[in-house]
C-alpha cells in the first residue's frame, strides 16, 4: 500500500484540529488546513464550493460516520467544534467532568483524522488508478536498487516548487525508462498532477530526414498538443499552439514524462521550452546524455546495480523463468555474472536467460575472455550468447524484428509474417523472445504490440543480418 | 551492407504482408491502415535497398499513394519513391514511369512545379517509347495539372483535351475521366469561363457520385463551388461546400480540410460575413501546413487571414499575416499571389499611416501584376491597386 506521510502521525491530527476549529470562524476565509487534500480538491472542482465549505462538508460526513462507531466522540466533538461549547459545558453537561471531556475530544479528533484519512487514501488510489490508465503497461515487475532513486526522484517530482524539470540520465539497458515509470505510478497517488502524459520519442523511421533538435520540439509540442486534445482552431501558428499549450499545462498540473531522448542536441534544444511550459507542471526526461546546465534541471544519473542487488535481481529473475538452481545459487557463484556484467539489469537480464540453455561457466568464461571493458562490447558478447540460446523458429523471427518500427511496434499477424512462422510455432517464439528479454511486450490487455530494444536492433543489424556490416 | 539471404526473405515477406493488407483494404478508405504508416514505410524503405526485392517495394509504394498523399506524408515519401524512380528506370520503364507520375504529383503537391514537370515529361518520354496510349493519356493529364498551377493555362487546356481524348479512346475507367473534366473545368474556371467550367466540373461530380469515393466527391463539389464562387454565384456555393464539408468529415485528409475552409472563408469574405470568414480561416490548421511543407496553401491561407482581419479594420493584426504570406510566395516564385498580397499589405501599411511603405508595397504590387495581362482577375487587382497607389 502506498505510504503518505502528511495524512500519518501529530500533523496530521494538528491539522484536522485546526479545520475543526476553524468551523465556526465568523470570516473562516476561502482557505482551509486541509485543503491539500484530494477529497477537497474534489469538492471544490465539482461543486464550486469554497475550500472552507468543502473542508465543513467533509468533516459533517465523518462525524457522522464517526457516530455510528463512537456516539459518544462524535458528540463531543459536535458540541465542542459544531455548536462551539466549552470543556467545562460539555463536561458538566455529559457528567464526565472537564478533564475527561479533554481525553475523549484528543481520542475523537484522532478517530476523525483517521477516517478522513481512511477516505482520502481510497480516493487517491482510485484516481491513482485512473490516471495510471493512460501510462503504457510497465516492462517490469520487480525494481531492484532503486530505492534511493526513487526516494530523490520522488521527492523532487512532488515538490510544489523546482525543479520543474527532471532528467534521469545512464547508459543503454541501465534502467531509466523503469525507474521513469515507477517513480510516475507512485507520484499519481500523491495527487499533485492532475494529469500524465508519457511521450515516446522514437529516432529514425518517417521524418527520419528531419530528425533534427528543431524536429524533435516540434514533434514534442505536435504530441502535447495532441495530447491536450487542442482542436484546429488552437493550432493556428505554433506559437498560438505553445501558448495555448502552456496555458493548459497552467491551468491543470500535469507531469509530462519525455522517454527515450536519445541526443545531447536535443534535450538542450528542448529544455529551454520545456521550462517555459512547465509550474505548475513539471517534465521527466530519460536520456544518456547529460543536460548542458544551461537550464535549471534536476538531473539524476543512474548507475550500476550494487552486487547485492544485482544478486536479487538475478534470483527472482532465475525463479521468474523457472531456473531454480540458478535462482538457488550462492551469492559468490552469482558475483562471477555480476563482475562481467558490471551491474547492469538489462544485462544481466539477457545473462539470466541464457542459463537453461548454456553453462553459466562457459558463459561467463566467454564474456570474460573477450576482455570487455565498453558497454556495447559487453553487450555485443551477451547477445551473441543470447542469439546462440535461441530456438530456431526464435531465431527467425527475432532476426526479422529490424522490420518492425520500434515506436509502434508491430502486431502478432505481422511478426508472423515477417518470420513465415506457421501459426503454432509463431506465439511459442514470441512467448520464448519476451521470457529471454529480447522482445518488449507493449499495448494494451485488447491489443499486444512487439517491438525490439535499440540495443538488439542495433546487435541484429550488424551481426544478425548483416544490414550495417557482413553477416556472419 | 551484405544482408543474409533469410533477412532478405523476411523482407520479401513483409512487403508480402503488407501487399495483401493494402489489397483487402478498403480503397476508398485506406486511411484506416494509416496508424501502420511506421511500419508500411519502413517495409518500402527496407525493400528499395535489395535488388531482390525492389519491384515488390516499388509496387507497394505505388499502391500505397493515396494513404501518403491523403495523409500528408508527402517530405517524408519523396525520397523514397526518388529511390524508388532510379532504380526501375532501366529495369522496368512502365514501373518508372508510374512512379514518375507518383513523384511529380508528390512534387506537384509540395509546389516544386519545375521538378513535377520534370518527372512528367519523364514519363511521357517512355510512354510513347512504349507506345502505350493510356500511360501517354496520364502524362498529358499530370502535364496539365502542373502547367494549371503554373498558371499557363493554355497548355493547361491543350493537355486537358489529350488526356479526356487518351482516356477516352483507350476505354480508361471512369476515374479517369472524372480526373480529365477536372482539369479542364480548372482551366475554364482560370479563364472565366464559368458556364464550361460548370459544364465539366458538373461531369466530375457525377462520376465521382458513380464510383462513391467520398473524398473525390467533396474535392470535386468544392471546385464546382469555387467556380460559383469566382462567378458571384454565391448561393449556388455554399450549399455545395457545405456538401463538401459534411464528406470531408468523414475521410482522413487534413490538406482537403483546410482547402475547403479557404474557399469558404472566401465566400464568407465576399458576402460581408467577416467574423464567419475569419472562424473558418483560423478553424484551418496553419501548423499542419507548415509541418508538412505546405508552402503554398500556407501562404494562400495568410493572405486570406490578414485580408479579411484588414477588412475588420485590424490593420496591425493583418500586417504580419501578409508580410509572411509574401515572403512564402516570393519563395515559391509565385508572381501573381505576390503581387495580391503585396497590394494587400500596402492597404495595411496605408491603414496604419506608413504611407511610404505602402506605396512601396503597391508599386511592388503592380509590377507582379504586370507579368499577368491574360489573367482578368489579374487586372482587375492591377487596377484596384493602382488607384489606390494615386490616392495615397
Amino acid at each position: 500500500m502506498e505510504s503518505f506521510p502528511e495524512l500519518e502521525g501529530e500533523a496530521w491530527g494538528a491539522a484536522v484540529q485546526r479545520a475543526l476549529r476553524s468551523w465556526r470562524k465568523s470570516s473562516p476565509g476561502r482557505e482551509s488546513p486541509l485543503d491539500f487534500l484530494c477529497l477537497v480538491r474534489q469538492l471544490v472542482d465539482q461543486s464550486g464550493l469554497t475550500p472552507h465549505q468543502a473542508t465543513k462538508r467533509i468533516l459533517s460526513e465523518c462525524l457522522e460516520e464517526l457516530e455510528s462507531q463512537d456516539a459518544q466522540a462524535a458528540e463531543v466533538l459536535h458540541r465542542r467544534f459544531v455548536k462551539g461549547d466549552t470543556l467545562a459545558k460539555v463536561g458538566f453537561d455529559t457528567g464526565l467532568g472537564e478533564f475527561a471531556v479533554s481525553r475523549v475530544q484528543a481520542a475523537a479528533i484522532d478517530q476523525l483524522a483517521a477516517c478522513i484519512a481512511a477516505r482520502e487514501r481510497a480516493l487517491r488510489r482510485t484516481m491513482a488508478r485512473a490516471l495510471e490508465s493512460d501510462l503504457p503497461p510497465p516492462s517490469y515487475e520487480q525494481l531492484f536498487g532503486l530505492d534511493e532513486a526513487q526516494n530523490q526522484l520522488r521527492s523532487q517530482i512532488l515538490s510544489p516548487h523546482e525543479p520543474w524539470l527532471i532528467a534521469i540520465t545512464g547508459i543503454g539497458g541501465i534502467g531509466k525508462t523503469s525507474l521513469a515509470d515507477r517513480v510516475t505510478r507512485q507520484t499519481l497517488a500523491a495527487c499533485r498532477f492532475s494529469r500524465v502524459f508519457w511521450l515516446r520519442m522514437e529516432p529514425g523511421g518517417m521524418g527520419v530526414a528531419r530528425g533534427t533538435p528543431k524536429f524533435t520540439s516540434e514533434k514534442l509540442l505536435a504530441d502535447l498538443g495532441e495530447r491536450l486534445g487542442l482542436g484546429v482552431a488552437e493550432r493556428l501558428t505554433p506559437a498560438a499552439r505553445e501558448s495555448r499549450i502552456r496555458s493548459l499545462l497552467k491551468e491543470c498540473p500535469t507531469l509530462v514524462v519525455i522517454d527515450n531522448l536519445e541526443e545531447s542536441e536535443d534535450i538542450n534544444e528542448l529544455l529551454p521550452k520545456l521550462r517555459y511550459l512547465a509550474d505548475p507542471s513539471k517534465f521527466i526526461l530519460t536520456t544518456r546524455s547529460r543536460p548542458d546546465g544551461q537550464t535549471a534541471v534536476f538531473s539524476y544519473t543512474l548507475g550500476e546495480l550494487s552486487l547485492a542487488d544485482a544478486v536479487a535481481l538475478v534470483r527472482y529473475q532465475a525463479r521468474a523463468l523457472g531456473q531454480m538452481s540458478l535462482a538457488a545459487a550462492s551469492a559468490a557463484d552469482i558475483e562471477r555474472i555480476y563482475t562481467v556484467t558490471g551491474g547492469n539489469p538489462l544485462a544481466l537480464k539477457l545473462v539470466v536467460g541464457l542459463a537453461d540453455r548454456l553453462s553459466l561457466t562457459d558463459v561467463l568464461d566467454e564474456l570474460a575472455r573477450g576482455q570487455i571493458n565498453k558497454t556495447d562490447q559487453m553487450y555485443h558478447h551477451i547477445y551473441e550468447r543470447a542469439w546462440t540460446a535461441l530456438s530456431p523458429d526464435a531465431q527467425t523471427l527475432l532476426q526479422a524484428m529490424p522490420l518492425v518500427s520500434r515506436s509502434t511496434g508491430g502486431d502478432l499477424a505481422q511478426l508472423q509474417a515477417i518470420s513465415e512462422l506457421p501459426a503454432e510455432a509463431a506465439l511459442p517464439a514470441v512467448d520464448e523472445l519476451v521470457r529471454r528479454n529480447l522482445l518488449e511486450s507493449r499495448g494494451t490487455i485488447w491489443e499486444r504490440r512487439y517491438g525490439i530494444h535499440r540495443l538488439t536492433e542495433t546487435f541484429l543489424n550488424t551481426v544478425i543480418t548483416g544490414w550495417l556490416g557482413d553477416a556472419s | 551492407m551484405n544482408p543474409t539471404p533469410r533477412f532478405v526473405q523476411s523482407i520479401q515477406a513483409n512487403l508480402r504482408y503488407w501487399q495483401q493488407r493494402i489489397t483487402l483494404a478498403d480503397p476508398v478508405d485506406i486511411s484506416k491502415l494509416d496508424r501502420e504508416k511506421e511500419n508500411l514505410y519502413q517495409a518500402v524503405q527496407f525493400g528499395l535497398c535489395v535488388a531482390s526485392t525492389q519491384a515488390l517495394a516499388t509496387k507497394l509504394a505505388l499502391d500505397l499513394f493515396d494513404l501518403v498523399d491523403q495523409g500528408g506524408y508527402w517530405q517524408d515519401w519523396i525520397p523514397i519513391l526518388e529511390q524508388a524512380v532510379h532504380q526501375t528506370d532501366v529495369v522496368n520503364p512502365l514501373d518508372a514511369a508510374k512512379v514518375r507520375h507518383r513523384l511529380g504529383q508528390l512534387y506537384r503537391r509540395q509546389y516544386r512545379l519545375d521538378q513535377a514537370c520534370q518527372e512528367h515529361e519523364a514519363a511521357l518520354v517512355i510512354a510513347r517509347q512504349l507506345a502505350d496510349e493510356f500511360l501517354i493519356a496520364e502524362a498529358c493529364l499530370n502535364l496539365g495539372l502542373v502547367y494549371n498551377e503554373q498558371r499557363n493555362y493554355a497548355k493547361a487546356g491543350e493537355m486537358g483535351l489529350a488526356a479526356l481524348d487518351g482516356f477516352t479512346r483507350t476505354g480508361a475507367d471512369p476515374y479517369w475521366m472524372a480526373h480529365a473534366y477536372t482539369l479542364l473545368g480548372l482551366v475554364e474556371q482560370a479563364f472565366g469561363h464559368w458556364a464550361t467550367s460548370q459544364q465539366y466540373l458538373a461531369q466530375t461530380v457525377a462520376l465521382w457520385q458513380e464510383l462513391v469515393h467520398p473524398l473525390e466527391l467533396a474535392k470535386a463539389l468544392l471546385m464546382l463551388a469555387n467556380t460559383c464562387l469566382y462567378n458571384r454565384q454565391y448561393q449556388e456555393a455554399e450549399p455545395l461546400y457545405l456538401e463538401a464539408e459534411a464528406l470531408l468529415a468523414g475521410v482522413h485528409s487534413e490538406h482537403d480540410k483546410i482547402h475547403l475552409l479557404i474557399s469558404l472563408g472566401t465566400l464568407y469574405a465576399n458576402t460581408r460575413r467577416l467574423l464567419d470568414a475569419e472562424a473558418a480561416f483560423r478553424r484551418a490548421d496553419l501548423a499542419y501546413l507548415e509541418e508538412t511543407g505546405q508552402k503554398y496553401q500556407l501562404a494562400v491561407l495568410l493572405l486570406n487571414l490578414g485580408d479579411v482581419l484588414l477588412e475588420q479594420g485590424k490593420p496591425e493584426e493583418a500586417e504580419p499575416l501578409l508580410r509572411l504570406s509574401l515572403e512564402r510566395f516570393l519563395e515559391l516564385e509565385e508572381r501573381f499571389n505576390a503581387g495580391n498580397v503585396a497590394g494587400t499589405l500596402a492597404a495595411a501599411l496605408f491603414a496604419q499611416g506608413d504611407v511610404a511603405a505602402a506605396r512601396h508595397y503597391y508599386a511592388q504590387a503592380i509590377q507582379f501584376l504586370d507579368q499577368f495581362p491574360e489573367m482578368a482577375f489579374a487586372r482587375h487587382l492591377r487596377q484596384k491597386f493602382a488607384a489606390a497607389l494615386s490616392q495615397t
